[in-house]
């Protein structure tokens, strides 16, 4: 047990090490994305699913709206967007609905465990195949040690 | 075995996001980028209430909630500042495995005092991933420092 805290403790305060106000803040955003998902789940709980989801996102419309109104920005022109940066709104609500209805049951660090292998994949397809208009950099062979790792941390959680 | 699929899911969905959000944020600006998607959310979030919510309101809403739960929509605009802040400034490599520290953290606090779904194994398996990621992140740094060297040369 302590072997493991001191590991962890070890990683993070290297990870921490010169810029730290940039890093802080990317920790903070860590903390502040289960704070978000739990709050949605709970009022999920008490409400409905599809509910928690549309107050979330008419919640932020309206208040994003205040705030361009107040930097006295106006809003983005919708004519000639392209079709594929609607997806991120469309993806933002299957986020919230997945972690309001998933978070309860299985809990918030088997979310984050299985939210991990989703993205270790994704972003391994895109950089390997340049998908998106990304820069195409190919998969690193050194780099399955650190995934098999990874995987075996997975099995661990499910022991 | 769906609660996990869903949760894979939820993962390529987030990788996705921030690479679209990213290159609108050149186009135009950080603010109209997240207002243009919690626009397209709030009409898609509607339409799905309406289709597959029961009822509009649930039964016992607004009564039994805590009030801290409403201000998920203060940080969760909070969160996306927040995310284009270190976007930019970070190396890509750390972009993922900071938050994740952070979102171990909070993770199993959240499951130990409010889940109760907190165990010891899962503890030791978030170490065991994030020892992996660790591992990962250095290979990635060795790496652009070769090409930068091989770049310096040429």
């Amino acid at each position: 047990m302590s072997f493991f805290l001191l590991c962890y403790h070890i990683i993070a305060s290297k990870l921490l090490e010169g810029d730290y106000m940039v890093k802080i803040t990317a920790f903070l955003s860590g903390v502040l994305m289960i704070f978000v998902n739990y709050a949605n789940s709970m009022m999920a709980e008490s409400s409905s699913v599809f509910f928690a989801t549309s107050y979330y996102h008419i919640g932020g419309f309206v208040l994003l709206s205040l705030i361009l109104l107040y930097k006295k920005e106006s809003f983005i022109n919708l004519k000639d967007l392209e079709l594929k940066y609607y997806l991120p709104g469309i993806f933002s609500v299957f986020t919230i609905l997945i972690a309001s209805f998933v978070m309860p049951v299985i809990g918030s660090t088997m979310l984050i465990a299985f939210n991990l292998i989703g993205q270790t994949i994704t972003s391994n397809l895109i950089d390997h195949f340049g998908l998106l208009g990304m820069r195409k950099s190919p998969l690193e062979k050194r780099k399955l040690i650190g995934y098999s790792i990874i995987l075996l941390g997975i099995v661990i959680m499910f022991l | 075995m769906l609660y996990y699929i869903l949760a894979l899911f939820m993962g390529v969905i987030v990788v996705i996001t921030p690479v679209l959000n990213g290159q609108l944020t050149l186009k135009t600006s950080t603010f109209k980028t997240a207002h243009l998607s919690f626009m397209v959310g709030a009409v898609s979030a509607t339409l799905i209430l309406i289709v597959f919510g029961n009822s509009l309101f649930g039964t016992n809403f607004l009564s039994d909630i805590d009030p801290i739960y409403y201000s998920s929509i203060v940080f969760g605009i909070f969160l996306i500042l927040l995310m284009n802040y270190y976007a930019s400034r970070l190396p890509a490599f750390l972009i993922v495995i900071i938050p994740f520290v952070g979102q171990t953290v909070m993770g199993v606090f959240v499951d130990y005092y409010l889940i109760d779904k907190f165990s010891l194994k899962k503890l030791i398996g978030a170490v065991v991933i994030l020892i992996g990621l660790y591992i990962n992140s250095m290979v990635e740094k060795n790496h652009l420092k070769k090409q930068l060297k091989k770049e310096n040369q040429s």
